[in-house]
């Protein structure tokens, strides 16, 4: 070990970083380690290919005309090469279309008579739905299609992939220079194994089309376009809705999207950037639940324990990889933080209040429905200790965590009011709880993914929403320890959770009266959709619960995390195995659709099936030239004989800015909420449109921003305080 | 110490007063509402083939609009709740398949009216439930929303007493001293019981293997039940007239159904059927749990021996899978009682023979549940017979022969009628020969998942598990390794070895390997598969392999015990599970048909009739018929010009009785072996029809009836014979 440091500290610390980041950058350059995804389109039996008769080929007695249809991909705007070989003796041609008026260049192609081989760039400028390769069979006596392959632009997952890895490396690095005992660092490999078998279905290429996949992909896609058009932070993107845009950056906070969008900026593919976003939450589950338990329970052994109970939730990972509800699953990545806050406010250090708001903030810039659950919570534990909070003057640091939560997330939270107040929103979302709550039965099954049919027993979930039997079996035991009389100091925290879980398990249930609650609430309940959410809160209570169980009756031996984690992956095993063999998928090179059918966070008047038309309507005397448009920007040079009307494929949402020649032009909403534009007669020049938000939006920003730069100073003093203070006991 | 005694009674008697406050109240009643019935996604939907709206402008005609949603509701008091809009009177009317019996038939929606509600009562089970609306007047008719509400059960109530009742024995046992962690290994076993009943944890129930028949059953039991009022204490019930359509059934008295009077009990005190199904299935989890326990404890003495025990018994697949796959109460009650028989026989022939009663009692119980209960004793027996070498001791032969006589004495009031009506050639379709059904040896080493649903061209598979399973079978391996393999010989290896052979033996009588004849002989035909010897084999297995388990783990017991909780647990997911995930789904409010096919019935009394359940006249002139019911008695109001003969719509069985004017007459067999009374010719005629039971039979309740009070008295001042000479040697020594 000394050996290893002595040779580590003659390094400088910043060379080997240093030599890993040019390496990364090489690679990225060069392009040496860039993927291309190549589709046969001739290989019979595939799913995307050329729906063509064999043996492919027509005579003119058979007529002339269309001979296929096909592939149907999806695909992401990029340059994709296309190769044929196509013998004919006359001149026929290749059409290219897609179903959603996304622009193809070139829109056709001539093969010339005699000609075999040949190939082009298909230049596609926006998201292309059902792509189809068509060929003409026009002239001569014969036609025959002997190959055509498509190949994608070149993608950079494996650099990224490359540069996550070196960067793990640095960091062990790092902790070698520094005389770090790696021994000590080992209880994160049982972590690494949790974390690496909840990722499973992360492990491959494709990602499954489960129930909410197409909407968190195309939010990826969308917050890449706004952050390609200049905005950060993002509030409209112009991807969704068929490039009309939408603005669920702002009732839907993508915070934590920006790395993921980010890649995509940096040329990785969309399922490579879903599948390491789903691996990331795992890992960030882990963390936080390693970090909440370590310090709630003050064991290591529980600690790991919990983390990898947590990790390995059926819940958690149903959410992943069975709803695809990516936005809960963030929330129920960082909700740990938050409990680890609510501990600290109730019978921690209460120093330590600003845990409760950075754990409550990243719940809110996650996911609004989780807020609104663990909402609910935190006023739970305010209420139930409040004697104790006033008998121990801890008041103030709940106010105080209350205010710094309003001011990290002021970014978001005042463009939301703003939107809202303009009668935009998701009021479809509202669901039945009271229809969808769940029978106790349901606690006790074993999850096997989604259910494929319909069940007659509506109490029933078609997925596995259950805490597990892992975290049940861990609390039966922590009750017996507790029943034993045999007490230990942390008893009270782990019977306390427990207590806070079983409430979560019942408000689940058709036990719960969800019914009187909508009737109370005038329908506010309704917003939560399923009463079964209430189990993300019911997990985070039990795993630590079930943790000091494991550690209470197994005693602090490395038996207890065996055999959590062998129970634990068996449990989630069936679950990740059906999601990876699932047939339907979004297959590597591919896209989500941009047609969104769901009228979430729309304008009124919006019918998302028109957004199919993707040309400026024009009313009155006036020409449009050199248009052109990438997302949210469009340029065009207009010139209005007389008094005319322009209407954009873009949805008129408060925040676009339209110029002409400088002068700034007045932006309304017009048919089904298009972007709508009057021009005066004789105006022309140079039209730009852009989304430039609002003024007091940019000072919410600053805010948000002062309160976080003057938060991490806060803590790093907080830290220098408590070093200090653990060095002058220990002297 | 009064007052402490008074405080410590305060708690049950408040708790029982809130219990009484809630029942009589009515603040916990539970009602289904079927709320969307105008909702085309959903499957239990009013279908309106041309539309919610009609109208004469658009080329609609008068006429019903509507049909379905053919529910099979349950008697009870119902209400509809309609938001219908109309230029004129129309109505709502009701319709059964059955002609099932209610106090209106249609409802009129006044011209404008457009929110209404109305209430109907059923008096008889309804199948095929239809609300069809009828455009009868004015131009146009648009139907917005129905709804149906089921009758109030009283089901929370039942589980809020249930509740109260386990907190105030915690809460007497604190009062008293004792301190909770005494029984903390019962969270253990209560976990495994919790796992075991999940199927059972909702509000509706799965349409398990027998579930209609044991509805009908129970249903026909607790029509008895009402029928007989207070009777019923001394006079078991035999007839009861809820199956098929009304026209009744002896279930009670050619099938033994001492399991069923909890789940009919709870239907008499306003519980749904559902509830009293879900309640019974994890009840006899909880028994079979605590009845194992005690079993394991008073056989090896161990605490952790007797949790595993019990622990692998509410888990074996054998079990769960009666219950949850079969729905096979009247078993799964005879597993419940097995351990009790078997700790029973135990006492006789190697433990305390003062404590004989114990196995007369639970081995009349047990026989008086199920047929499977014949065998299980048998197999027990035959167990003592060749396994105990101290019943040469010629007193605990005696008490082995008197506990027998004790069983055969309390159940004679069923053996004799059961006997008498197999005989009179009531039938049970379902009924076999005991030699098929035999299940190959892979059966036993299969992992059940539920039911399965394909079919089976390999007759020696069953549909459901009813292996031994690898956790028990892993037990009893340790079991053979720790006997054999080690020359010092653990406390209790005799045991487990001698319980483990018994196991095998009944493993062997599943598989077909006892002869066959000598199978039929000794179940008389009454047990119809044979794989069913592999339940009380289960018994034998579960505590030997505990035995394993505990010499395996003797260091650890804590941890061994947890260990085979966990693959328990493990063990039957699958099964639990995908018998929740199933479509055939009892919902909550509703019941199966009244007509299983194996119930028994008169032979050659075909189901096909019997929806017509209308007394006629054949023959006669000037005729008039109208019928009157209720769990007691028919009513028929008859006229006849001439001589004719009433057919009732009841299956003419020994015990039914009529009464013409207050005079008896005899009932005579009909076509499809309904009942029919001769009649001269009458005005205003009143012709009653009861059953009641042959006087031999009353005498043999009354014998029954003695055998069992004797019994308890022996079993409280113990046998005279024995207590004289104190205790008998060997009590405990051998265990």
């Amino acid at each position: 070990m000394n050996e290893r440091r002595r040779i580590a500290q003659k390094v400088p610390g910043w060379g080997v970083p240093a030599l890993a980041l040019l390496f990364i950058v090489l690679c990225f350059v060069s392009g040496i380690l860039d993927r291309r995804v190549t589709w046969d389109l001739m290989k019979p039996g595939q799913l995307h290919g050329l729906n063509i008769v064999a043996p492919y080929q027509r005579s003119a007695g058979e007529g002339t005309g269309t001979l296929n249809s096909g592939p149907g991909l999806n695909l992401p705007a990029g340059d994709y090469p296309l190769r044929w070989t196509i013998t004919g003796d006359g001149e026929n041609r290749l059409r290219f279309t897609c179903s959603n008026g996304a622009l193809l260049e070139p829109g056709e192609v001539r093969l010339e008579p005699g000609e075999a081989q040949g190939g082009c760039v298909l230049h596609v400028h926006e998201m292309a739905e059902n792509v189809q390769i068509l060929i003409d069979f026009l002239e001569g006596s014969t036609i025959r299609v002997e190959e055509m392959t498509l190949t994608s632009p070149p993608y950079s997952d494996h650099v990224i992939t490359l540069a996550l890895v070196l960067g793990v490396l640095c960091l062990i690095w790092e902790g070698i220079r520094r005389g770090a005992d790696l021994r000590k660092a080992a209880f994160v490999l049982p972590i690494a194994f949790a974390v690496a078998y909840a990722s499973v279905p992360s492990f491959r290429d494709n990602v499954s089309w489960v129930h909410d996949t197409i909407f968190h992909m195309a939010r990826f896609c969308n917050l890449a376009d706004g952050l390609a058009g200049g905005q950060f932070p993002v509030r409209c993107g112009g991807w969704s809705y068929n490039g009309y845009g939408a603005v669920t950056s702002v009732f839907y906070s993508d915070f934590f999207l920006y790395p993921g969008a980010l890649l995509l900026l940096l040329r990785a593919q969309p399922c490579y950037v879903m599948n390491l976003y789903m691996i990331a939450l795992n890992a960030i589950a882990a963390a936080a639940m390693y970090h909440c338990a370590r310090r709630m329970l003050g064991d290591r052994t529980a600690a790991v324990c919990a983390s990898i109970l947590y990790t390995l939730a059926i819940y958690r990972v149903t959410d992943v990889y069975v709803r695809c509800a990516l936005g809960e699953a963030t929330a129920m990545s960082f909700q740990p933080i938050l409990l680890e806050g609510l501990w600290e406010l109730v019978a921690g250090d209460r120093k330590k209040w600003y845990k409760l708001s950075l754990g409550a903030s990243a719940v809110l810039l996650s996911h609004m429905l989780s807020t609104l659950i663990l909402a609910v919570v935190t006023v739970g534990t305010f209420v139930v200790f409040l004697p104790r909070i006033l008998r121990e003057k801890r008041l103030s640091g709940w106010f105080k965590a209350a205010g710094l939560s309003v001011l990290l997330c002021l970014f978001f939270l005042v463009p939301l009011l703003m939107f809202s107040m303009q009668g935009m929103g998701a009021e479809d979302i509202r669901g039945k709880p009271y229809l969808n709550a769940i029978s106790p039965a349901q606690l006790f099954l074993w999850g096997i993914g989604d259910l494929p049919v319909d069940l007659l027993d509506k109490s029933l979930a078609d997925i596995p929403a259950e805490p597990g039997l892992p975290a049940l079996l861990g609390c039966v035991l922590l009750l017996m320890a507790a029943a034993s009389g045999r007490k230990e100091q942390r008893d009270r925290e782990a019977l306390a959770c427990l207590g806070a879980g079983i409430i979560c398990l019942l408000v689940c249930t058709t036990w719960f009266p969800w019914a009187r609650m909508s009737k109370m609430t005038n329908k506010l309940t309704d917003y939560i959709q399923f009463a079964w959410r209430f189990m993300m809160a019911a997990v985070m209570f039990l795993v630590p619960a079930a943790a000091w169980g494991y550690r209470r009756y197994l005693g602090d031996s490395r038996l207890i995390i065996l055999s959590s984690l062998l129970l634990s992956v068996i449990m989630i095993l069936p679950t990740t195995g059906e999601k990876v063999r699932q047939f339907d998928g979004i297959s590597y090179g591919e896209v989500s659709t941009a047609f969104i059918q769901t009228p979430e966070y729309t304008l009124p008047g919006t019918r998302y099936e028109e957004t199919v038309d993707r040309t400026v309507h024009i009313t009155g005397n006036a020409e449009l030239t050199e248009y052109s448009k990438q997302g949210t920007r469009i340029d065009c040079r207009v010139q209005a004989a007389e008094a005319s009307v322009l209407e954009f494929p873009l949805f008129a949402f408060d925040g676009y800015r339209a110029e002409l020649d400088g002068r700034q032009l007045e932006v309304d909403q017009g048919e089904y909420a298009r972007l709508r534009i009057r021009l005066a007669p004789g105006d022309s020049g140079k039209l730009k449109i852009r989304y430039a938000g609002r003024g007091i939006w940019r000072l919410s920003d600053l805010v948000t921003l002062m309160t976080l730069v003057l938060l991490i100073r806060h803590i790093l003093r907080e830290g220098k305080k408590e070093r200090r203070s653990h060095e002058r006991t220990a002297c | 110490m009064k007052g402490r005694h008074v405080r410590i009674w305060l708690v049950p008697v408040l708790a029982l007063l809130a219990v009484l406050a809630a029942g009589m109240s009515g603040i916990l009643d539970r009602q289904e509402t079927w709320a969307d019935l105008t909702d085309p996604d959903d499957v239990d939907m009013v279908f309106f083939e041309n539309g919610f709206r009609q109208s004469l402008e658009e080329g609609n005609e008068y006429g019903a609009i509507s049909s379905g949603p053919w529910f099979i509701l349950p008697a009870g008091h119902y209400r509809v709740k309609w938001t219908i809009w109309g230029d004129g009177d129309n109505r709502i009317v009701l319709a059964t398949q059955n002609h099932a019996r209610m106090d209106r038939s249609e409802h009129t929606i006044p011209a404008g009216m457009g929110i209404g509600e109305f209430e109907f009562e059923l008096m008889e089970p309804a199948e095929g439930f239809e609300l069809q609306v009828f455009f009868d007047q004015g131009t146009r008719i648009n139907v917005e929303d129905l709804r149906l509400y089921s009758p109030r059960y009283k089901d929370d109530v039942l589980t809020l007493a249930g509740v109260l009742a386990v907190l105030c024995v915690l809460w007497v046992r604190h009062c008293r001293g004792r301190s909770l962690s005494e029984v903390a290994f019962v969270l253990l076993i209560g976990f495994a019981v919790l796992y075991a009943s999940a199927p059972a944890l909702r509000e509706g129930t799965t349409l398990y293997v027998r579930t209609q028949m044991e509805v009908g059953r129970i249903c026909n039991l607790a029509d008895g039940l009402r029928s007989r009022g207070i009777q019923a204490l001394l006079h078991p019930v035999r007839w009861g007239g809820y199956l098929f359509n009304g026209f009744g059934s002896v279930a009670s008295a050619v099938m033994p159904d001492m399991a069923l009077l909890l789940p009919a009990g709870l239907l008499l005190l306003g519980c749904s059927v559902q509830y009293a199904l879900n309640a019974t299935y994890i009840l006899m989890s909880a028994l079979s749990a605590l009845t194992m326990y005690r079993c394991a404890m008073g056989i090896f003495h161990r605490r952790w021996t007797a949790v595993m025990a019990s622990i692998l018994y509410v888990l074996s697949a054998y079990r769960i899978s009666s219950l949850f796959v079969y729905g096979n109460l009247g078993e799964s009650a005879v597993l419940a009682l097995m351990p009790l028989v078997c700790l029973g026989i135990w006492q006789i022939v190697r433990g305390d023979v003062r404590r004989w009663p114990l196995f007369a009692a639970s081995g009349a119980l047990m026989v008086l549940c199920d047929q499977t209960g014949v065998l299980g004793l048998g197999l027990m027996l035959t167990v003592a017979l060749v396994g105990a070498g101290r019943l040469r001791e010629a007193k605990r032969a005696g008490m082995l022969a008197l506990s027998l006589l004790f069983v055969a004495g309390i159940a004679l009031h069923w053996i004799v009628p059961a006997m008498s009506y197999l005989k009179d050639g009531i039938q049970t379709p379902g009924l076999t020969s005991a030699g098929e059904r035999a299940v190959s040896p892979a059966q036993l080493l299969l992992w059940g998942h539920g039911e399965y649903k394909g079919y089976f061209s390999d007759p020696t598979l069953t549909l459901g598990p009813v292996e031994p399973g690898l956790l028990t079978l892993c037990g009893l391996g340790l079991v053979i390794c720790e006997t054999w393999l080690k020359k010092q010989r653990e406390a209790g290896g005799k045991e487990a070895l001698l319980l483990l052979a018994s196991g095998l033996l009944g493993l062997l009588a599943a598989m077909g390997g006892l002869p066959r004849a000598g199978s039929e002989a000794t179940t008389a035909g009454a047990v119809f598969l044979t794989w069913r010897m592999a339940g009380p084999a289960m018994t034998f297995l579960c505590l030997s392999a505990a035995w394993g388990f505990h010499s395996l783990g003797r260091k650890w017991p804590e941890l061994t015990t947890l260990a085979v909780l966990v693959l328990g647990v493990f063990l039957i997911l699958p099964t639990t599970t995908a018998q929740l995930r199933t479509d055939n789904y009892l919902g909550y409010g509703r019941i199966p048909r009244t007509t299983p096919s194996d119930a028994p019935r008169p032979a050659g009394a075909g189901l096909d009739r019997v929806y017509e359940n209308q007394p006629f006249l054949e023959g006669g002139a000037d005729t008039s018929v109208s019928m009157t019911r209720d769990s007691r008695e028919m009513r028929v109001s008859v006229s006849t010009g001439e001589e004719a003969r009433l057919v009732l719509p009841l299956f003419l069985v020994d015990g039914l009785h009529a009464e013409l004017n207050g005079s008896p007459v005899a009932l005579e067999g009909a076509e499809g072996k309904r009942a029919a009374v001769r009649l001269p010719a009458v005005r205003d005629g009143q012709v009653r029809v009861f059953y009641q039971d042959r006087p031999v039979w009353r005498v043999l309740d009354g014998v029954s009836l003695a055998f069992a009070l004797g019994l308890l008295a022996f079993s409280l001042r113990g046998c005279p014979g024995l207590r004289r000479r104190g205790r008998p040697g060997g009590s405990r020594s051998g265990a």
